[in-house]
Protein backbone atom coordinates (compact mmCIF):
# COMPACT_ATOMS: atom_id res chain seq x y z
CA UNK A 1 0.00 0.00 0.00
CA UNK A 2 3.44 2.38 -0.31
CA UNK A 3 1.87 5.14 -2.66
CA UNK A 4 4.42 6.27 -4.80
CA UNK A 5 5.23 9.91 -6.93
CA UNK A 6 2.25 10.71 -9.24
CA UNK A 7 -0.75 8.54 -8.44
CA UNK A 8 -2.46 11.37 -5.93
CA UNK A 9 -2.93 14.74 -7.30
CA UNK A 10 -1.40 17.87 -5.30
CA UNK A 11 -4.45 18.88 -3.18
CA UNK A 12 -4.79 15.20 -1.74
CA UNK A 13 -0.98 14.75 -0.94
CA UNK A 14 -1.07 18.75 0.74
CA UNK A 15 -3.96 17.32 3.00
CA UNK A 16 -2.09 14.37 3.56
CA UNK A 17 0.79 15.91 4.15
CA UNK A 18 -0.88 18.38 6.48
CA UNK A 19 -2.47 15.48 8.41
CA UNK A 20 1.38 13.62 8.91
CA UNK A 21 2.52 16.96 9.93
CA UNK A 22 0.32 17.67 12.65
CA UNK A 23 0.23 13.60 13.69
CA UNK A 24 3.95 13.49 14.09
CA UNK A 25 4.49 16.76 15.79
CA UNK A 26 2.00 15.37 18.81
CA UNK A 27 3.94 12.26 19.05
CA UNK A 28 6.95 13.63 18.83
CA UNK A 29 6.31 15.87 21.27
CA UNK A 30 4.97 12.94 23.47
CA UNK A 31 7.97 10.55 22.81
CA UNK A 32 10.22 13.56 23.72
CA UNK A 33 8.37 14.12 27.18
CA UNK A 34 8.18 10.36 27.83
CA UNK A 35 12.16 10.07 26.90
CA UNK A 36 13.50 13.10 29.25
CA UNK A 37 11.00 11.05 32.34
CA UNK A 38 12.16 7.71 31.08
CA UNK A 39 15.46 7.86 28.75
CA UNK A 40 14.76 3.72 28.51
CA UNK A 41 11.75 4.68 26.33
CA UNK A 42 14.00 5.72 23.35
CA UNK A 43 15.78 2.58 22.40
CA UNK A 44 12.39 0.78 22.69
CA UNK A 45 10.29 2.98 20.08
CA UNK A 46 13.85 2.75 17.76
CA UNK A 47 13.92 -0.83 17.86
CA UNK A 48 9.84 -1.13 17.25
CA UNK A 49 10.23 0.83 13.86
CA UNK A 50 13.11 -1.48 13.34
CA UNK A 51 10.90 -4.22 14.21
CA UNK A 52 7.90 -3.40 12.08
CA UNK A 53 10.29 -3.00 8.97
CA UNK A 54 11.87 -6.14 9.67
CA UNK A 55 8.12 -8.07 10.02
CA UNK A 56 7.27 -5.98 7.20
CA UNK A 57 10.37 -7.88 4.88
CA UNK A 58 9.38 -11.07 5.67
CA UNK A 59 7.26 -11.69 2.85
CA UNK A 60 4.54 -14.71 2.64
CA UNK A 61 3.00 -16.06 -0.61
CA UNK A 62 -0.26 -15.43 -0.46
CA UNK A 63 -1.25 -17.91 -3.43
CA UNK A 64 -0.87 -17.22 -7.30
CA UNK A 65 2.78 -15.90 -7.32
CA UNK A 66 1.99 -12.89 -5.25
CA UNK A 67 2.89 -12.41 -1.76
CA UNK A 68 1.77 -10.71 1.29
CA UNK A 69 3.45 -8.79 4.37
CA UNK A 70 2.29 -8.12 7.66
CA UNK A 71 1.72 -4.11 8.16
CA UNK A 72 1.56 -3.93 11.67
CA UNK A 73 0.14 -0.37 12.72
CA UNK A 74 -2.73 -1.74 15.16
CA UNK A 75 -0.02 -4.35 16.98
CA UNK A 76 2.30 -1.84 17.79
CA UNK A 77 -0.57 0.55 18.90
CA UNK A 78 -2.01 -2.31 20.78
CA UNK A 79 1.52 -3.21 22.22
CA UNK A 80 2.96 0.73 22.98
CA UNK A 81 -0.29 3.04 22.83
CA UNK A 82 -1.31 4.92 19.83
CA UNK A 83 1.07 7.83 20.03
CA UNK A 84 4.06 5.38 19.44
CA UNK A 85 2.48 3.82 16.61
CA UNK A 86 1.87 6.96 14.70
CA UNK A 87 5.72 7.78 15.56
CA UNK A 88 6.84 4.06 14.51
CA UNK A 89 5.09 3.56 11.44
CA UNK A 90 6.22 6.76 10.09
CA UNK A 91 10.04 6.39 10.65
CA UNK A 92 9.24 3.22 9.09
CA UNK A 93 7.43 4.85 6.45
CA UNK A 94 10.35 7.77 6.19
CA UNK A 95 13.26 5.16 6.20
CA UNK A 96 11.44 3.04 3.19
CA UNK A 97 11.28 6.40 1.61
CA UNK A 98 14.63 7.78 1.70
CA UNK A 99 16.41 4.68 2.23
CA UNK A 100 14.98 2.47 -0.34
CA UNK A 101 12.86 4.54 -2.77
CA UNK A 102 9.77 2.38 -1.17
CA UNK A 103 6.71 5.24 -1.49
CA UNK A 104 7.10 8.57 -3.40
CA UNK A 105 8.85 11.47 -1.63
CA UNK A 106 5.68 13.78 -2.29
CA UNK A 107 3.63 10.70 -1.42
CA UNK A 108 5.08 10.21 2.20
CA UNK A 109 2.56 12.47 3.83
CA UNK A 110 -0.35 10.97 2.18
CA UNK A 111 1.21 7.13 3.39
CA UNK A 112 2.02 7.78 7.04
CA UNK A 113 -2.00 9.09 6.93
CA UNK A 114 -2.75 5.83 5.62
CA UNK A 115 -0.66 3.57 7.51
CA UNK A 116 0.27 5.42 10.62
CA UNK A 117 -2.65 7.58 11.42
CA UNK A 118 -5.25 5.26 10.29
CA UNK A 119 -3.26 1.60 11.05
CA UNK A 120 -2.67 3.40 14.18
CA UNK A 121 -4.71 5.75 16.09
CA UNK A 122 -7.74 4.20 13.92
CA UNK A 123 -6.94 0.77 15.23
CA UNK A 124 -6.24 1.89 18.59
CA UNK A 125 -9.89 3.71 18.45
CA UNK A 126 -11.49 0.58 17.50
CA UNK A 127 -9.50 -1.04 20.62
CA UNK A 128 -11.13 1.80 23.02
CA UNK A 129 -14.71 1.44 21.82
CA UNK A 130 -14.57 -2.63 21.52
CA UNK A 131 -12.74 -3.25 25.19
CA UNK A 132 -16.12 -2.39 27.01
CA UNK A 133 -17.84 -4.34 24.49
CA UNK A 134 -15.90 -7.59 24.19
CA UNK A 135 -15.21 -9.92 27.46
CA UNK A 136 -12.67 -9.54 30.09
CA UNK A 137 -9.39 -11.60 30.20
CA UNK A 138 -6.54 -12.41 28.00
CA UNK A 139 -8.91 -13.51 25.26
CA UNK A 140 -11.06 -10.83 25.12
CA UNK A 141 -7.62 -8.86 24.45
CA UNK A 142 -6.29 -10.99 21.26
CA UNK A 143 -9.97 -10.52 19.60
CA UNK A 144 -10.13 -7.15 20.26
CA UNK A 145 -6.58 -6.16 19.03
CA UNK A 146 -7.50 -9.09 16.31
CA UNK A 147 -10.44 -7.30 14.62
CA UNK A 148 -8.79 -4.05 15.82
CA UNK A 149 -6.42 -4.99 12.99
CA UNK A 150 -8.63 -6.00 10.66
CA UNK A 151 -10.67 -2.79 10.45
CA UNK A 152 -7.18 -0.91 10.30
CA UNK A 153 -6.59 -2.43 7.20
CA UNK A 154 -9.94 -1.85 5.58
CA UNK A 155 -9.63 1.38 6.90
CA UNK A 156 -6.49 2.20 5.10
CA UNK A 157 -7.22 0.72 1.82
CA UNK A 158 -10.87 2.54 1.85
CA UNK A 159 -8.47 5.77 2.45
CA UNK A 160 -6.36 5.04 -0.01
CA UNK A 161 -8.77 4.10 -2.68
CA UNK A 162 -11.04 7.73 -2.22
CA UNK A 163 -7.41 9.17 -2.49
CA UNK A 164 -7.04 8.08 -6.24
CA UNK A 165 -10.51 8.42 -6.61
CA UNK A 166 -10.23 12.00 -5.88
CA UNK A 167 -6.83 12.51 -7.57
CA UNK A 168 -9.02 11.14 -10.76
CA UNK A 169 -6.21 8.40 -10.94
CA UNK A 170 -8.89 5.46 -10.94
CA UNK A 171 -12.44 5.27 -11.27
CA UNK A 172 -14.07 5.14 -7.55
CA UNK A 173 -16.42 2.12 -8.58
CA UNK A 174 -13.28 -0.20 -9.84
CA UNK A 175 -10.34 0.95 -7.56
CA UNK A 176 -12.96 1.05 -4.38
CA UNK A 177 -13.81 -2.63 -4.72
CA UNK A 178 -11.06 -4.10 -5.99
CA UNK A 179 -8.89 -2.90 -3.09
CA UNK A 180 -11.82 -3.33 -0.64
CA UNK A 181 -11.86 -7.43 -1.28
CA UNK A 182 -8.50 -7.79 -1.74
CA UNK A 183 -7.80 -5.96 1.65
CA UNK A 184 -10.45 -7.48 3.48
CA UNK A 185 -8.83 -10.81 3.23
CA UNK A 186 -5.44 -9.35 3.38
CA UNK A 187 -6.98 -7.86 6.84
CA UNK A 188 -7.31 -11.56 8.19
CA UNK A 189 -4.12 -12.24 7.99
CA UNK A 190 -2.97 -9.50 9.53
CA UNK A 191 -5.29 -9.92 12.30
CA UNK A 192 -4.46 -13.65 13.22
CA UNK A 193 -1.00 -12.48 13.28
CA UNK A 194 -1.66 -9.46 15.33
CA UNK A 195 -3.33 -12.52 17.56
CA UNK A 196 -0.56 -14.53 17.72
CA UNK A 197 1.99 -11.52 18.66
CA UNK A 198 -0.69 -10.57 20.96
CA UNK A 199 -0.96 -14.14 23.19
CA UNK A 200 2.83 -14.41 22.71
CA UNK A 201 3.71 -11.17 24.09
CA UNK A 202 0.93 -11.57 26.92
CA UNK A 203 2.24 -14.71 28.05
CA UNK A 204 5.85 -13.98 28.00
CA UNK A 205 6.04 -10.46 28.51
CA UNK A 206 2.80 -8.79 29.99
CA UNK A 207 4.38 -5.57 31.70
CA UNK A 208 4.75 -4.10 27.92
CA UNK A 209 1.36 -3.56 28.51
CA UNK A 210 1.87 -0.71 30.74
CA UNK A 211 1.60 1.84 27.77
CA UNK A 212 -2.01 0.36 27.23
CA UNK A 213 -2.68 0.50 30.98
CA UNK A 214 -1.81 3.72 31.49
CA UNK A 215 -3.65 5.43 28.54
CA UNK A 216 -6.85 3.71 29.64
CA UNK A 217 -6.79 3.72 33.35
CA UNK A 218 -6.97 0.16 33.30
CA UNK A 219 -5.00 -3.52 32.72
CA UNK A 220 -5.59 -4.56 28.57
CA UNK A 221 -7.05 -7.78 29.98
CA UNK A 222 -9.71 -6.28 32.38
CA UNK A 223 -13.15 -4.83 30.60
CA UNK A 224 -13.98 -1.74 31.99
CA UNK A 225 -16.36 1.47 31.33
CA UNK A 226 -15.52 3.59 28.99
CA UNK A 227 -16.48 7.26 29.19
CA UNK A 228 -19.30 8.67 26.55
CA UNK A 229 -17.21 10.43 24.40
CA UNK A 230 -15.21 6.97 23.53
CA UNK A 231 -18.55 5.64 22.83
CA UNK A 232 -20.16 8.97 21.12
CA UNK A 233 -16.68 8.54 19.11
CA UNK A 234 -17.14 4.36 18.01
CA UNK A 235 -20.72 5.11 16.98
CA UNK A 236 -19.73 7.93 14.51
CA UNK A 237 -16.71 5.63 13.25
CA UNK A 238 -19.01 3.00 12.84
CA UNK A 239 -21.70 5.44 11.02
CA UNK A 240 -19.60 6.96 8.93
CA UNK A 241 -17.84 3.48 7.58
CA UNK A 242 -21.39 2.50 6.96
CA UNK A 243 -22.51 5.76 5.13
CA UNK A 244 -19.23 6.12 2.83
CA UNK A 245 -18.91 1.84 2.35
CA UNK A 246 -22.77 0.56 1.87
CA UNK A 247 -24.02 3.86 0.23
CA UNK A 248 -23.35 3.41 -3.12
CA UNK A 249 -24.36 -0.14 -2.30
CA UNK A 250 -27.51 0.69 -1.23
CA UNK A 251 -30.83 -0.57 -3.13
CA UNK A 252 -31.40 1.82 -6.52
CA UNK A 253 -35.30 1.14 -6.00
CA UNK A 254 -37.85 3.33 -4.56
CA UNK A 255 -38.10 3.39 -0.91
CA UNK A 256 -41.85 2.29 0.26
CA UNK A 257 -43.02 5.67 0.68
CA UNK A 258 -41.45 6.82 -2.69
CA UNK A 259 -43.01 3.65 -4.45
CA UNK A 260 -46.40 3.95 -2.70
CA UNK A 261 -45.67 7.81 -4.61
CA UNK A 262 -45.56 6.58 -7.86
CA UNK A 263 -48.57 3.60 -8.00
CA UNK A 264 -50.71 6.56 -6.89
CA UNK A 265 -49.37 9.13 -9.12
CA UNK A 266 -48.17 11.62 -6.61
CA UNK A 267 -45.26 11.54 -7.16
CA UNK A 268 -44.89 13.94 -9.97
CA UNK A 269 -46.66 16.19 -7.92
CA UNK A 270 -43.59 16.68 -5.38
CA UNK A 271 -40.95 16.47 -8.34
CA UNK A 272 -39.59 19.32 -10.32
CA UNK A 273 -38.94 22.60 -8.23
CA UNK A 274 -39.94 21.11 -5.32
CA UNK A 275 -38.45 21.07 -1.68
CA UNK A 276 -36.11 18.03 -2.36
CA UNK A 277 -34.15 19.83 -5.56
CA UNK A 278 -33.50 22.27 -3.55
CA UNK A 279 -31.91 20.75 -0.87
CA UNK A 280 -28.11 20.74 -0.35
CA UNK A 281 -27.60 16.76 -1.49
CA UNK A 282 -30.69 16.13 -3.56
CA UNK A 283 -31.40 13.20 -3.80
CA UNK A 284 -28.44 11.22 -1.97
CA UNK A 285 -26.03 12.63 -4.50
CA UNK A 286 -23.14 15.69 -4.55
CA UNK A 287 -23.93 18.32 -6.68
CA UNK A 288 -20.95 18.64 -9.28
CA UNK A 289 -19.51 15.44 -8.53
CA UNK A 290 -19.51 13.30 -11.40
CA UNK A 291 -18.79 9.83 -10.57
CA UNK A 292 -22.25 8.32 -9.56
CA UNK A 293 -20.63 5.59 -6.58
CA UNK A 294 -18.16 8.84 -5.53
CA UNK A 295 -21.28 11.35 -5.29
CA UNK A 296 -23.32 8.88 -3.26
CA UNK A 297 -20.45 7.95 -0.75
CA UNK A 298 -19.84 11.76 -0.70
CA UNK A 299 -23.49 12.41 0.78
CA UNK A 300 -23.24 9.66 3.07
CA UNK A 301 -20.64 11.36 4.64
CA UNK A 302 -21.74 14.80 4.66
CA UNK A 303 -25.22 13.18 5.72
CA UNK A 304 -23.54 11.08 8.88
CA UNK A 305 -21.68 14.00 9.92
CA UNK A 306 -24.63 16.29 9.92
CA UNK A 307 -26.17 14.27 11.74
CA UNK A 308 -23.61 13.38 14.24
CA UNK A 309 -23.28 16.86 14.90
CA UNK A 310 -26.92 17.59 15.22
CA UNK A 311 -27.37 15.17 17.40
CA UNK A 312 -24.04 16.26 19.52
CA UNK A 313 -25.55 19.82 19.66
CA UNK A 314 -28.54 19.02 20.82
CA UNK A 315 -27.56 16.79 23.72
CA UNK A 316 -25.13 19.66 24.78
CA UNK A 317 -28.05 22.10 24.75
CA UNK A 318 -30.43 19.44 26.63
CA UNK A 319 -27.49 18.86 29.23
CA UNK A 320 -27.10 22.42 29.94
CA UNK A 321 -31.30 23.18 30.14
CA UNK A 322 -31.40 20.29 32.35
CA UNK A 323 -27.99 21.45 34.67
CA UNK A 324 -29.76 25.25 34.88
CA UNK A 325 -33.09 23.65 35.59
CA UNK A 326 -31.57 22.01 38.94
CA UNK B 1 30.53 17.33 -9.09
CA UNK B 2 28.97 18.93 -6.06
CA UNK B 3 26.42 16.43 -5.90
CA UNK B 4 28.97 13.66 -4.69
CA UNK B 5 29.63 12.32 -1.30
CA UNK B 6 32.30 14.96 -0.69
CA UNK B 7 33.64 17.17 2.35
CA UNK B 8 32.74 20.59 -0.08
CA UNK B 9 30.03 18.96 -1.79
CA UNK B 10 26.40 19.73 -1.07
CA UNK B 11 24.66 19.39 2.37
CA UNK B 12 22.57 16.36 2.53
CA UNK B 13 19.70 18.34 3.84
CA UNK B 14 20.18 20.30 0.65
CA UNK B 15 20.29 17.33 -1.39
CA UNK B 16 16.58 16.25 -0.17
CA UNK B 17 15.83 19.82 -0.36
CA UNK B 18 16.62 19.82 -4.09
CA UNK B 19 15.05 15.83 -4.62
CA UNK B 20 11.65 17.48 -3.45
CA UNK B 21 11.64 20.30 -5.29
CA UNK B 22 12.15 17.92 -9.06
CA UNK B 23 9.24 15.23 -7.51
CA UNK B 24 7.30 17.95 -6.98
CA UNK B 25 7.79 19.52 -10.51
CA UNK B 26 7.71 16.00 -12.10
CA UNK B 27 4.28 15.04 -10.08
CA UNK B 28 3.11 18.16 -11.18
CA UNK B 29 3.89 18.17 -15.17
CA UNK B 30 1.14 16.79 -16.68
CA UNK B 31 1.58 13.78 -19.04
CA UNK B 32 1.38 15.12 -22.49
CA UNK B 33 4.86 17.41 -22.18
CA UNK B 34 6.95 14.99 -22.77
CA UNK B 35 9.69 17.10 -23.72
CA UNK B 36 9.51 18.23 -19.23
CA UNK B 37 9.97 14.36 -18.69
CA UNK B 38 12.76 13.87 -21.28
CA UNK B 39 14.26 17.10 -20.01
CA UNK B 40 14.29 15.69 -16.21
CA UNK B 41 15.62 12.29 -17.53
CA UNK B 42 18.33 14.46 -19.16
CA UNK B 43 19.28 16.01 -15.87
CA UNK B 44 19.06 12.86 -13.64
CA UNK B 45 21.12 11.11 -16.48
CA UNK B 46 23.90 14.22 -16.11
CA UNK B 47 23.82 14.00 -12.73
CA UNK B 48 24.23 10.32 -12.46
CA UNK B 49 26.97 10.50 -14.90
CA UNK B 50 29.05 13.17 -13.04
CA UNK B 51 28.60 11.17 -10.05
CA UNK B 52 30.21 7.85 -11.14
CA UNK B 53 26.96 6.03 -10.78
CA UNK B 54 26.02 3.44 -13.30
CA UNK B 55 23.09 4.51 -15.17
CA UNK B 56 21.77 0.46 -15.52
CA UNK B 57 21.93 0.30 -11.10
CA UNK B 58 19.55 3.60 -11.09
CA UNK B 59 16.96 2.08 -13.49
CA UNK B 60 16.68 -0.97 -12.11
CA UNK B 61 16.80 0.40 -8.33
CA UNK B 62 13.85 2.75 -9.71
CA UNK B 63 12.07 0.10 -11.77
CA UNK B 64 10.92 -1.71 -8.63
CA UNK B 65 8.21 0.82 -8.71
CA UNK B 66 6.64 0.02 -12.00
CA UNK B 67 4.76 -3.13 -10.45
CA UNK B 68 2.68 -1.18 -8.24
CA UNK B 69 1.97 1.62 -11.21
CA UNK B 70 0.85 -1.46 -13.54
CA UNK B 71 -1.20 -3.29 -10.86
CA UNK B 72 -2.75 0.20 -9.82
CA UNK B 73 -3.04 1.89 -13.37
CA UNK B 74 -2.81 -0.73 -15.98
CA UNK B 75 -6.61 -1.60 -16.11
CA UNK B 76 -7.38 2.16 -16.86
CA UNK B 77 -7.11 1.76 -20.67
CA UNK B 78 -9.20 -0.44 -20.62
CA UNK B 79 -11.98 0.63 -18.44
CA UNK B 80 -11.76 4.34 -17.97
CA UNK B 81 -14.70 5.81 -20.44
CA UNK B 82 -13.99 8.76 -23.15
CA UNK B 83 -12.57 8.91 -26.58
CA UNK B 84 -11.20 5.31 -27.49
CA UNK B 85 -8.68 3.84 -29.56
CA UNK B 86 -9.66 0.54 -31.80
CA UNK B 87 -6.26 -1.32 -31.99
CA UNK B 88 -6.56 -4.08 -34.66
CA UNK B 89 -10.41 -4.01 -35.03
CA UNK B 90 -10.25 -6.01 -31.32
CA UNK B 91 -8.99 -4.20 -28.81
CA UNK B 92 -10.97 -0.52 -28.07
CA UNK B 93 -8.66 1.25 -25.61
CA UNK B 94 -9.83 4.70 -23.59
CA UNK B 95 -7.93 7.56 -24.76
CA UNK B 96 -8.09 9.39 -21.36
CA UNK B 97 -7.28 6.03 -19.64
CA UNK B 98 -3.95 5.48 -21.57
CA UNK B 99 -2.91 9.13 -20.79
CA UNK B 100 -3.45 8.50 -16.90
CA UNK B 101 -2.12 5.05 -17.56
CA UNK B 102 1.41 6.63 -18.56
CA UNK B 103 1.66 9.87 -17.00
CA UNK B 104 1.64 7.75 -14.16
CA UNK B 105 3.78 5.74 -15.18
CA UNK B 106 6.23 7.98 -16.02
CA UNK B 107 5.74 10.42 -13.20
CA UNK B 108 6.37 7.26 -10.22
CA UNK B 109 9.37 5.84 -12.30
CA UNK B 110 10.88 8.91 -12.41
CA UNK B 111 10.56 10.51 -8.91
CA UNK B 112 11.79 6.47 -8.09
CA UNK B 113 15.10 7.31 -10.13
CA UNK B 114 15.69 10.42 -8.52
CA UNK B 115 15.02 8.89 -5.13
CA UNK B 116 17.20 5.98 -6.10
CA UNK B 117 19.96 8.95 -7.03
CA UNK B 118 20.11 10.31 -4.22
CA UNK B 119 19.98 6.90 -2.13
CA UNK B 120 23.00 5.61 -3.53
CA UNK B 121 25.29 8.95 -3.63
CA UNK B 122 24.05 9.32 0.31
CA UNK B 123 25.00 7.09 2.92
CA UNK B 124 21.62 7.08 4.87
CA UNK B 125 23.63 8.61 8.29
CA UNK B 126 24.14 11.56 5.91
CA UNK B 127 20.76 11.88 5.07
CA UNK B 128 19.59 11.92 8.88
CA UNK B 129 22.52 14.70 9.40
CA UNK B 130 20.71 16.91 6.28
CA UNK B 131 17.45 16.34 8.30
CA UNK B 132 19.22 18.26 11.37
CA UNK B 133 20.07 21.20 8.47
CA UNK B 134 16.47 21.15 7.67
CA UNK B 135 15.58 22.05 10.67
CA UNK B 136 13.42 18.71 11.54
CA UNK B 137 13.11 18.05 15.35
CA UNK B 138 15.82 16.52 17.11
CA UNK B 139 13.95 13.70 18.45
CA UNK B 140 12.75 12.48 14.99
CA UNK B 141 15.81 12.99 13.80
CA UNK B 142 17.88 10.97 16.36
CA UNK B 143 15.00 7.93 16.62
CA UNK B 144 15.12 7.87 12.73
CA UNK B 145 19.07 7.56 12.82
CA UNK B 146 18.35 4.92 15.60
CA UNK B 147 15.71 2.75 14.10
CA UNK B 148 17.81 2.60 10.70
CA UNK B 149 20.80 1.04 12.74
CA UNK B 150 18.88 -1.72 14.45
CA UNK B 151 16.78 -2.23 10.99
CA UNK B 152 19.62 -4.61 9.87
CA UNK B 153 20.01 -6.41 12.90
CA UNK B 154 16.50 -7.14 12.96
CA UNK B 155 16.02 -8.19 9.85
CA UNK B 156 18.74 -10.25 9.81
CA UNK B 157 17.42 -11.77 13.50
CA UNK B 158 14.14 -12.61 11.08
CA UNK B 159 15.60 -13.98 8.11
CA UNK B 160 17.75 -16.05 10.89
CA UNK B 161 13.94 -16.69 12.13
CA UNK B 162 12.55 -17.95 8.87
CA UNK B 163 15.29 -19.89 7.69
CA UNK B 164 15.12 -22.13 11.00
CA UNK B 165 11.39 -22.31 10.45
CA UNK B 166 11.77 -23.76 7.15
CA UNK B 167 14.61 -26.04 7.94
CA UNK B 168 11.98 -28.01 10.22
CA UNK B 169 10.23 -27.89 7.33
CA UNK B 170 7.80 -25.47 7.64
CA UNK B 171 6.43 -23.40 4.38
CA UNK B 172 5.01 -20.22 5.09
CA UNK B 173 1.30 -19.30 3.41
CA UNK B 174 -0.19 -16.13 4.26
CA UNK B 175 -3.92 -17.29 5.38
CA UNK B 176 -3.57 -20.83 5.97
CA UNK B 177 0.04 -20.54 8.15
CA UNK B 178 -1.07 -17.01 9.53
CA UNK B 179 -0.56 -18.02 13.48
CA UNK B 180 2.39 -19.67 12.95
CA UNK B 181 3.80 -16.76 10.96
CA UNK B 182 2.10 -14.57 14.46
CA UNK B 183 4.61 -16.75 16.81
CA UNK B 184 7.24 -16.45 14.83
CA UNK B 185 6.34 -12.46 14.22
CA UNK B 186 6.27 -12.66 18.01
CA UNK B 187 9.21 -13.87 18.91
CA UNK B 188 11.11 -11.10 16.34
CA UNK B 189 9.19 -8.74 18.75
CA UNK B 190 10.96 -10.62 21.92
CA UNK B 191 14.34 -10.37 20.73
CA UNK B 192 13.58 -6.60 19.58
CA UNK B 193 12.61 -6.13 22.71
CA UNK B 194 15.41 -7.23 24.76
CA UNK B 195 17.66 -5.63 22.51
CA UNK B 196 15.85 -2.28 23.39
CA UNK B 197 16.58 -3.42 26.90
CA UNK B 198 20.30 -4.13 26.23
CA UNK B 199 21.13 -0.85 24.46
CA UNK B 200 18.70 1.04 26.94
CA UNK B 201 21.41 0.04 29.73
CA UNK B 202 24.91 -0.05 27.43
CA UNK B 203 22.91 4.07 26.93
CA UNK B 204 22.13 4.96 30.20
CA UNK B 205 26.03 3.60 31.13
CA UNK B 206 27.36 6.07 28.80
CA UNK B 207 25.39 8.92 30.50
CA UNK B 208 21.99 9.18 28.48
CA UNK B 209 19.86 11.76 29.56
CA UNK B 210 17.01 12.08 27.33
CA UNK B 211 19.08 13.77 24.60
CA UNK B 212 21.54 12.80 22.38
CA UNK B 213 24.82 14.45 22.66
CA UNK B 214 27.17 15.72 19.53
CA UNK B 215 25.19 17.04 17.02
CA UNK B 216 26.30 20.59 16.56
CA UNK B 217 24.30 23.17 14.94
CA UNK B 218 23.94 22.27 11.64
CA UNK B 219 22.58 24.53 8.85
CA UNK B 220 22.49 25.03 5.18
CA UNK B 221 25.55 26.93 3.67
CA UNK B 222 26.07 29.45 0.66
CA UNK B 223 26.41 27.00 -1.83
CA UNK B 224 23.49 25.03 -0.71
CA UNK B 225 21.39 28.00 -0.63
CA UNK B 226 22.67 28.81 -4.03
CA UNK B 227 22.33 25.53 -5.75
CA UNK B 228 18.29 25.47 -4.31
CA UNK B 229 17.68 28.54 -5.47
CA UNK B 230 19.30 27.64 -8.90
CA UNK B 231 17.00 25.13 -9.16
CA UNK B 232 13.76 26.81 -8.59
CA UNK B 233 13.34 28.94 -11.94
CA UNK B 234 15.20 26.45 -13.67
CA UNK B 235 12.05 23.67 -12.81
CA UNK B 236 9.52 26.28 -13.39
CA UNK B 237 11.00 27.01 -16.34
CA UNK B 238 11.13 23.22 -17.25
CA UNK B 239 7.70 23.10 -16.36
CA UNK B 240 6.17 26.00 -17.95
CA UNK B 241 7.93 25.92 -21.41
CA UNK B 242 8.69 22.45 -21.98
Amino acid sequence: MHIPDGFISGPINTLGAAAAIAAVGVSAAKASAEVRANPQRMPLLATTGAFVFAAQMLNFPIGGGTSGHFMGGALVAALLGPWSAILAMSLVLTIQCLGFADGGLTALGTNIFNMGLIGGLGAYLVMRVLRPILPAGSGGFIATAGIASWVSIVLAALACSLELAFSGTSPLELVLPAMLSAHAVIGIGEALITAAVISAVLSARPDIFAAWAKLNGGEPTESYRTGALSLALGGLILALLLGVFLSPFASAFPDGLEKVAEVKGFLSASDGSQSWTASPLPDYSTPGVGAEGLSTSLAGLIGTLAVFLTGFIAIKLAGRLRRERA
Amino acid sequence: MIWEEREQGLDAGAKILLTMLFALAVVSTPPASLAAFAAYGGTLAWISALCGVSFRGMFFKAAAVLPFSCVAALWLPFAKGGESIEIGGILALSRPGLWIFAGVAMKSFTCAAALSLLMITTPFERLTAGLYSLRCPAIIVDMLAMTHRFLYLLADEGRALLRAARSRGYRGRWLKDALLIGRLIGSLFMRSLERAERVADAMRLRGFEGEMPGHSKRSLGVLDWCAVLAAIPALIAVRLWL
